[in-house]
């Protein structure tokens, strides 16, 4: 009789996460990605850079402090662990991060418990949604006056994602392949309080 | 038209689809006004801190542990009069007590011993402190 294969841990064990961000820290491309999305979720943290964003990220991930669950991308998860500083940070300016680091508090058994698919987002409470506008705001002060640009971050905003922009403004695929490649050359510029 | 966002807010559906925007375009895309060589330093650099820094935190906590353990095995275990009188006499600077050690009572000597030692830990403390 042939045993069933163990099932694998839900969450990354310690040795996965140090694997994963060792591949993401050597990786220029995926840099470039997580770096702009730090941008965007920075924007408008009093005295946090996306530098300091990510940091404070890997941080909490490093330490164990949030869960990475399996399958997760490296991006989703980063993408979960900053929104969630930038709220602490946003709700409390004078946010340690060495006292999460210490012991477990009640935000993180919400964020741990949070649905994969959103990765480790606050969206669930809606005052969490309401500062997370800004993010939004952002990137559309960032591209105003940029009519193709405008046009594909209202898409992103209404849901839609990649040929779904496309038919959806009536571009072909060399015009949304441009028109990808300058907003990824807008969120390289986008400033932050610390940058 | 694909719309896998449904009927969450604007800024969520934004960001998740960013994320799917970022996931998908090519490397030379992502890298747009971005300098290849000094992200991936930058990377090293943050991850090495953060490292760095919950090792820190990491190392705090654990002597704090070892104190806390301490202390409590110091109140489990009282030392013996001639245990506490040995140690006395032995701390240097603990002249004037160590003077008239003989002739305090076995009781003044515990007293004095546990003053010495949460002086002690009052000073490993600081000393801590200061490292850091």
């Amino acid at each position: 009789m042939v045993m069933p294969e163990p099932e694998p841990p839900k969450h990354l064990q310690r040795a996965e996460v140090d694997a994963a961000l060792n591949s993401l820290v050597r990786d220029s491309g995926a840099m470039a990605r997580v770096l702009k999305l730090a941008r965007v979720i920075a924007h408008g943290l009093p005295a946090m850079g996306a530098e300091d964003l990510l940091q404070q990220a890997m941080m909490l991930v490093v330490a164990g402090r949030r869960k990475w669950p399996r399958g997760l991308s490296t991006l989703l998860m980063l993408k979960g662990v900053m929104r969630s500083v930038a709220y602490r940070t946003r709700r409390k300016p004078n946010y340690v991060l060495a006292e999460d680091l210490g012991s477990p508090s009640e935000d993180d058994s919400e964020i741990e418990s949070s649905p994969i698919a959103e990765g480790v987002c606050p969206e669930a409470d809606p005052a969490r949604a309401v500062q997370g506008e800004s993010e939004l705001l952002a990137v559309q002060k960032a591209v105003n006056g940029e009519e193709t640009l405008e046009l594909l971050v209202e898409a992103l905003a209404e849901g839609l994602t990649g040929k779904g922009i496309a038919q959806e403004l009536g571009w072909d695929q060399k015009q949304y392949d441009a028109a990808r490649k300058r907003l990824s050359r807008r969120l390289a510029e986008l400033k932050t309080d610390r940058s | 038209m694909s719309n896998p966002n449904g009927d969450k807010p604007g800024n969520e559906k934004f960001l998740n689809g960013l994320v799917e925007e970022l996931q998908t375009m090519s490397d030379t895309d992502a890298l747009e006004g971005e300098n290849a060589e000094a992200l991936v330093k930058l990377g090293e650099r943050l991850l090495k801190s953060a490292r760095e820094e919950v090792g820190k935190v990491r190392m705090a906590e654990a002597k704090r542990k070892l104190s806390v353990v301490s202390a409590l095995q110091s109140a489990d275990n009282p030392p013996t009069v001639a245990e506490a009188r040995n140690y006395l006499a032995s701390r240097a600077n603990l002249t004037l007590a160590a003077r008239g050690l003989n002739e305090l009572s076995d009781e003044d000597v515990l007293d004095l011993f546990s003053q010495a030692k949460s002086l002690e830990r009052a000073a490993d403390g600081d000393a801590e402190d200061g490292d850091g």
